[in-house]
């Protein structure tokens, strides 16, 4: 098919406008993006607890869906919730898992959804990039250590 | 001869899997979603038109004559059947970290259609059968006219707002909260005539599960016009955890060979723990026939996670070349540009793709 000139300026045009916006400044704003003192500072390195869980994970990564009232199964992963919505909670998928079962992280449905295990559906995050072997080793190691708060 | 015809050619389909119905097929060649899927919100199981037309328009070859004739209907009609596979490996680099590849089957869905009374009555099934467990992703019974002019589907459901993306990802069907992985339980009442699409729906609120009581309304309004379609969406949902309203504006043209798609949506939500947040998302495609069987997507999307606060916008460019060499089969690739805050790397990650696609 031979396409014309005005065509290929139009594309270009809205190639150009489109890729002319970026990311925001971050200006300040912690690493989720949220005002500075708001929430658990997310800067530095990992670690088996809840809050830095929250922080590194929950927050930014699985608040892209699951947030909100129309948060997927109702599950919602803020840092107001989500620690009550996960830990000796029944899952919705596999009911007879709990989300967070505490001190057992290889029957813990959260962990099965990270991992992509073939029993419990898509793998999370949805779409990828996929948690590294290391952040969930931590999120394991949070389970088995009892899932406090 | 001719059952060893469809049998040679639905195997042939089983075995290479093809194109799949998105929106910028619909804007261009001017059909409803209607004219070419079972549902009449578009998605999934194609009709006898569907299936003609990913097999004569879409790919840049025909068949051999001996694999033609798949209809992907039988029992005179009553039964029809199709399926989808996908299968991709995608490259995600993140600054400082390793680059990670990731393969595999990405989702492999049978769809099955039933006229219990025929042109009135049917029922209707999207199973995803990979990876993991089996889910229902569809499953409702459908009362309609003949020539489906007034409809209800009664069961579970993907709600209608904006385009119907395959990408679940692009932002508006992230923060619509409506995408084809989320469905609901409700009814929806339907309209079909030349020049409009309309839908009303009462449904649970896919967030409404568990612990959390509520409802979603959502009504959508399509008009069809020569020159294109605009359309528009509103949801309300009232929820234990908040109260919610989504709002939708959208749009698709063509200019010559490129068929456009644009998308806006506001959303308002009470479910957040500092109260209500407002964010917006938008999206900008254009779709450009190269040659039959050669589609070059682009695509820009901008996302406002929260009014509110500044400097906090998100960005997601795509570039994605689909070719159809013949039906049933398709191969994507594609590189996305992600881009945040520069204090977050993941949110400002690339991301590369090769994917087989495959539909019957």
């Amino acid at each position: 098919m031979k396409i014309s000139k005005p065509w290929v300026a139009a594309l270009g045009a809205a190639a150009a406008l489109i890729a002319g916006c970026g990311g925001g400044s971050g200006e300040g704003l912690d690493a989720n993006g949220r005002p500075l003192g708001e929430g658990d500072d997310p800067s530095g390195p990992m670690t088996a607890s809840f809050s830095s869980i929250q922080s590194h994970v929950f927050t930014p990564i699985c608040t892209a869906c699951h947030a909100g009232a129309a948060a997927p199964r109702g599950l919602r992963l803020d840092a107001t919730n989500s620690f009550a919505m996960l830990v000796d909670v029944s899952s919705g998928g596999v009911p007879a898992l709990k989300r967070v079962a505490p001190g057992d992280a290889d029957n813990s449905y959260l962990i099965h959804k990270l991992e992509g295990h073939q029993a419990v559906g898509a793998r999370m995050p949805l779409g990828g990039p996929y948690l590294d072997a290391q952040t969930i080793g931590l999120i394991r190691q949070w389970i088995n250590n009892g899932a406090q708060k | 001869m001719k059952a060893a015809r469809l049998l040679l050619g639905l195997a042939f389909a089983l075995l290479f899997s093809s194109a799949s119905a998105e929106p910028y097929l619909a804007i261009r060649a001017g059909l409803k979603c209607v004219a070419c899927h079972v549902n009449p919100t578009g998605g999934g199981l194609r009709n006898a038109v569907g299936n003609t037309f990913a097999q004569n328009v879409i790919p840049a070859n025909t068949l051999p004559d001996a694999l033609q004739g798949w209809t992907g209907s039988l029992l005179d009609d009553r039964l029809r059947l199709g399926g989808d596979l996908r299968t991709a490996t995608t490259r995600t680099s993140v600054s400082g970290q390793p680059t990670r590849s990731v393969g595999g089957t990405e989702q492999v869905r049978l769809y099955a259609d039933v006229q219990l009374i025929k042109d009135y009555l049917g029922a209707y099934l999207d199973q995803q059968v990979a990876p993991g467990k089996s889910e229902r992703q569809e499953a409702y019974v459908r009362l309609q006219t003949p020539g489906l002019g007034w409809y209800a589907k009664a069961g579970q459901f993907y709600l209608p707002f904006g385009w119907r993306l395959q990408d679940s990802l692009a932002f508006v069907r992230q923060l619509s909260g409506v995408s084809m992985t989320v469905p609901d339980k409700g009814l929806e009442l339907g309209h079909e005539s030349d020049d409009w699409s309309l839908q009303l729906v009462r449904s649970n609120g896919p967030g409404n599960t568990g612990n959390s009581n509520g409802h979603q309304t959502t009504a959508q309004a399509i008009w069809m016009q020569p020159w294109g379609r605009v359309g528009a969406a509103a949801a309300q949902v009232k929820s234990a955890a908040g109260n919610r309203q989504a709002y939708g504006l959208f749009a698709g043209t063509t200019t010559g060979p490129v068929a456009w798609l644009a998308e806006i949506d506001m959303v308002s939500d009470a479910g957040y723990p500092e109260g209500k947040r407002k964010q917006y998302a938008t999206l900008l495609e254009a779709n450009w026939l190269v040659q039959q069987g050669h589609n070059l997507k682009l695509t820009g999307e901008y996302l406002d996670p929260d009014r509110r606060v500044a400097h906090d916008n998100k960005v997601r460019y795509s570039l994605v070349y689909e070719y159809t060499p013949f039906a049933f089969a398709q191969l994507r690739a594609g590189y996305r540009k992600f881009g945040g805050i520069p204090q977050n790397a993941i949110d400002n990650r690339r991301q590369s793709f090769v994917e087989l696609h495959g539909m019957f």
